[in-house]
């Protein structure tokens, strides 16, 4: 009977049931201001222009390396192949140099971004708490390398004295010295700073009393309610280490480049004219270079839709009462 | 479960503030003990090192007769509730009330019949597979209660568990957390600043200000037997009137008020001219007295009213049963009920007991 009476009760509650049926309704602009209207008019036309600003290059690439030679340097390619031909993707495919850069690039990411990560999150968490000794010294020392950043030539000097005492060891992979020298950026630390330091501090001290220790606090807590920083600090990661040149350049024997240090050393090649004499292909060179940048981006575009997911917003969302 | 020795605990923060002040207490084992007090009084600091978030500055600290004053809070076998919650956003339900479990290498199999058993005892069941933002505020707090129960912990504290909640949720959960406690039979340890909570779940209050213990005694005792003015006015709603007056011919007089004691009355008072005398809002027997009381307002709460006015230049707050029908800005007569009053110490408001 006090059942059915709390049920009644229940059912009488006109605001639950308010609360029940009520739907947001889209009324397209009905109902907006004029100077609401201008502002969304305004706003999605020059969202629309920048996204084609950014997507051009891309479909440019993608064209020109579908375009024939004529086509392509007469200026006849604007958004479409023309003349269309699949020899020059056909070389890429068949060009062993490029898939040893290719699998050269891929070991230096991989790894170079994990040890990274474990480095960048290990310290992030330690600088996150107030309590560790010397807080203040430390996050003023990570700061400082990153106002005044050393320049080239010492980060040059970096990574030869890392390989020197990388080949001492007995460790010849000039790879992995590259993951070891680049191992941190003092602006991803703080990053995933800020991120644990947002985890409110009951949550560090209910997983304490709960038993956890310090690494699992941080790999069991803080580190799953983090997951769109770190999401994101890993492709910081990643990418700078796919598009990475400059060292690789530097430092790396033939054998040891990466994509974009092939792909540079095929552009020189392109540009000699000797080279260029006996060319008498339906494709451009420059279609040969489009065919191995669009081969290039492929992973990239390909990962940053399952990364996208840890980019929303509010994992802790509920976890403590604001 | 199990006993608790607070002995003479201090705790004094870095900048040295003093937060806590000898608190001394035994706790027996089974007791749900009540620490209340206005914010900043030091009841969730006493809360904190009990559960081994505060390092204790000075005083010792005895689970079961074992020291624990500078174990870790892991070592201590507490389980703590907190006012926000503090769900790890991250886990399910179900792994939230497994965790501290899963820390401590339980077998799945074994975690799961707790989990289920504990679901099962806060009406949760349905929700286990739900992460934290999914579930309602009163839902939310006994997940955290769930993530206590599943340990069997020796202790319980809960710090100021009900604060975020709405007022009808609020009475709810109250009854849960006490019928949970008749259920486990386990030690608690309880912080609010809400006295009504202390009084409706507390085995013995701890009222608490500026650092120190004001009285430790039953709801009864603490209610109806205060120590002192502070104790006095903070327990209870509205909180108790206090008239200054002196002591002159067996009566006591002060501006308005003028009331005959009785020879016990006198006997407490003896010693001082001047004394403080207090009387609780309901302690009044009719409106055909001598106190005269001039209304200013006048509030109705359904079963009472509650007549707010001026004796002499005294605001002060009286109840009156049903539903009053006197005007604002009338005169009334209060008879004030004399067996119910107490008398304290002017210097340091401590109450007068006699010799």
């Amino acid at each position: 009977m006090a059942q059915n009476a709390e049920s009644i009760l229940n059912k009488s509650n006109a605001q639950v049931e308010d609360k029940k049926q009520f739907k947001a309704k889209r009324n397209g602009f009905k109902g907006m201001e004029i100077s609401e209207i201008i502002f969304k008019v305004f706003a999605y036309f020059f969202i629309t222009v920048f996204a084609l600003i950014c997507l051009y290059p891309f479909v440019y690439a993608i064209s020109g390396a579908l375009s024939g030679y004529s086509a392509l340097y007469s200026g006849a390619v604007v958004v479409f192949p023309v003349d269309l031909q699949i020899d020059a993707f056909k070389v890429v495919f068949t060009d062993n140099g490029f898939w040893s850069a290719y699998s050269n690039t891929i070991v230096l990411t991989l790894f170079g971004t994990l040890y990274s990560m474990i480095l960048s999150i290990l310290g992030g968490y330690a600088l996150s708490k107030k309590n560790l000794f010397g807080h203040k010294f430390f996050n003023f020392f990570l700061v400082f390398t990153m106002w005044f950043t050393a320049g080239m030539i010492p980060t040059y000097l970096n990574y030869i004295d890392t390989r020197t005492i990388f080949r001492e060891i007995g460790i010849t992979d000039d790879k992995w010295f590259v993951v070891v020298a680049m191992g941190i950026a003092a602006y991803n630390i703080i990053l995933l700073r800020n991120a644990f330091e947002a985890v409110p501090s009951e949550i560090d001290e209910a997983a304490r009393v709960d038993g956890a220790n310090e690494f699992q606090i941080m790999a069991k807590v803080y580190v799953p309610m983090s997951k769109a920083t770190i999401a994101t600090v890993a492709l910081f990661y990643g990418i700078s280490r796919w598009n990475g040149y400059f060292w690789a350049k530097q430092t790396l024997d033939v054998t040891d480049a990466p994509l974009q240090v092939y792909i540079r050393n095929r552009v020189d090649q392109f540009s000699d004219p000797s080279y260029m004499d006996g060319w008498h292909e339906v494709y451009a060179p420059d279609s040969l270079m489009y065919g191995m940048i669009v081969c290039a981006i492929i992973p990239i575009v390909l990962i940053y839709p399952f990364i996208q997911k840890y980019f929303a917003a509010g994992v802790n969302i509920g976890g403590v009462k604001e | 479960m199990a006993t608790l020795k607070l002995n003479h605990l201090r705790k004094v923060y870095a900048g040295g503030v003093l937060a806590v002040e000898d608190f001394d207490m035994d706790i027996a084992d089974g007791e749900l003990i009540v620490l209340v007090g206005p914010s900043g009084c030091g009841k969730s600091t006493t809360l904190r090192m009990i559960a081994g978030l505060e390092g204790i500055t000075e005083g010792k600290l005895y689970i079961d007769n074992k020291d624990v004053t500078n174990l870790a809070s892991k070592d201590r076998d507490i389980a703590m509730v907190f006012q926000n919650y503090a769900l790890y956003g991250n886990m399910s339900v179900y792994q939230n009330m497994g965790f501290s479990l899963m820390l401590r290498k339980e077998k799945p199999e074994s975690i799961h019949k707790k989990v289920i058993a504990a679901s099962k005892m806060l009406s949760l069941f349905e929700q286990l597979n739900k992460k934290p933002k999914a579930l309602s505020g009163g839902q939310r707090q006994r997940v955290a209660m769930g993530r206590a129960i599943v340990r069997n912990p020796k202790v319980f504290l809960f710090d100021e568990p009900l604060s975020n909640l709405d007022a009808k949720l609020r009475s709810s959960m109250r009854r849960e957390i006490k019928l949970l406690h008749h259920k486990l039979g386990a030690t608690m340890i309880y912080v609010t600043h809400d006295q009504t909570e202390a009084l409706t779940l507390a085995d013995r209050i701890v009222v608490m200000s500026m650092g120190r213990v004001q009285q430790i005694g039953t709801p009864d005792q603490v209610y109806n037997n205060p120590n002192n003015m502070f104790v006095a006015s903070f327990i209870g709603t509205p909180p108790t009137n206090f008239f200054a007056g002196r002591i002159e011919d067996g009566h006591f007089i002060g501006e308005g008020i003028d009331l005959k004691l009785s020879k016990a009355q006198l006997n407490l008072c003896k010693g001082y001219d001047e004394v403080i005398l207090g009387i609780r809002p309901e302690h009044v027997l009719g409106l055909d007295g001598d106190t005269e009381i001039n209304v200013e307002l006048v509030e109705h709460l359904g079963s009472y009213s509650l007549l707010h006015g001026i004796i002499g230049q005294h605001h002060c707050v009286f109840k009156v049963r049903g539903w009053s029908d006197i005007q604002p800005n009338s005169l009334v007569k209060l008879k004030i009920d004399m067996d119910k009053v107490y008398f304290f110490n002017p210097a340091d408001g401590q109450r007068l007991r006699g010799e």
